[in-house]
């Protein structure tokens, strides 16, 4: 009980820190504290391995995504950016939406009708959510969402890979330039390829 | 005692909340994936307390499922705003407008 007090206090900090820090590394590092906060958050649940992906997963991984390109654009963003940062005029708007949907599911989770917890959870509290159990109901009934996020995955490479190779040969330096290089590299080749030409030419007259 | 199921869905509403506050009120698009990050894992939280509430493992793998499907978008979400950067100088939100149908 005290437990998820004081990290859902910390957790709703955090997350009151990644939106409102100015700096965009600083909100990266609210948004670690954050992942973190929720990690302790389903260890409490019985969701250790969760908890360690979690951690590992985004608090590591993605973070580390968001600072290399946080470094790749902060030269060019970084100047201007407090001054377009300023709201601009949907603040009142945003914060009112924001209430009703906050006050809709609040309400919702006081007066709503929760199913009793089902036995599974008082019986069975000993092998729920380790490893093992996690893994049987992933790799049994769950496999085709499983072999889904593979797919998903696999998209992501492909696409995240077309967007940034695509530009430095399009955008970056623009089209004219790609298309002056082609000539420029498939000249050369040509020499290379005329060049061991001869030597086998010579040799077949010997 | 521990605490029940209500609790951790009334966190995982203000989560979301202040995550979707976060996607309205910033401009960097950026922090707007930051905030949507926010929103998946209060998504989660609500996931992983009704797994424990009811002892049914297919929370959990679900959780593990938007945890990938997350990593994937952030990795998107990010090519695509390295690539704005580049091309238009800008990362203002409001500026951005050509993608609008």
């Amino acid at each position: 009980m005290i437990t998820f007090f004081i990290v859902a206090a910390v957790a709703v900090a955090a997350a009151i820190g990644v939106i409102a820090a100015r700096n965009a590394v600083h909100s990266v590092l609210w948004l670690v504290v954050h992942l973190c906060s929720l990690a302790v958050l389903y260890m409490t649940l019985h969701a250790e391995f969760l908890g360690l992906v979690q951690i590992l997963i985004y608090a590591g991984a993605v973070m580390i995504l968001f600072l290399f390109v946080l470094s790749l654009l902060s030269a060019r963003s970084a100047p201007n950016a407090a001054a377009w940062e300023q709201p601009r005029g949907q603040t009142g708007l945003a914060i009112a939406a924001a209430a009703v949907v906050a006050a809709l599911v609040l309400v919702g989770a006081a007066v709503g009708n929760i199913a009793a917890p089902t036995q599974g959870a008082a019986g069975g509290a000993a092998a729920f959510g380790t490893v093992q159990t996690f893994g049987q109901a992933l790799f049994g009934p769950y496999l085709l969402p499983f072999e889904g996020t593979a797919l998903a995955l696999l998209t992501a490479i492909v696409g995240a890979v077309a967007l940034s190779a695509g530009h430095d040969d399009a955008a970056g330096r623009g089209l004219p330039a790609t298309v002056a290089a082609e000539p420029a590299d498939g000249a050369p080749i040509d020499v290379s390829h005329a060049a061991p030409a001869e030597p086998v030419a010579t040799g077949g007259d010997r | 005692m521990p605490v029940g199921l209500p609790f951790y869905l009334a966190l995982s509403a203000v989560l979301f909340v202040i995550g979707g506050l976060g996607v309205l009120l910033r401009r960097d698009p950026l922090v707007m994936v930051m905030a949507i990050e926010l929103m998946w894992n209060a998504a989660n939280l609500a996931f992983v307390a009704a797994a424990r509430h009811y002892g049914d493992m297919g929370g959990q793998v679900f959780v593990f499922v938007v945890i990938t499907v997350a990593a994937a978008d952030v990795a998107i979400g990010l090519a695509l705003t390295v690539l704005l950067g580049r091309t238009r100088g800008t990362l203002d939100a409001d500026r951005l407008k050509w993608l609008r149908g």
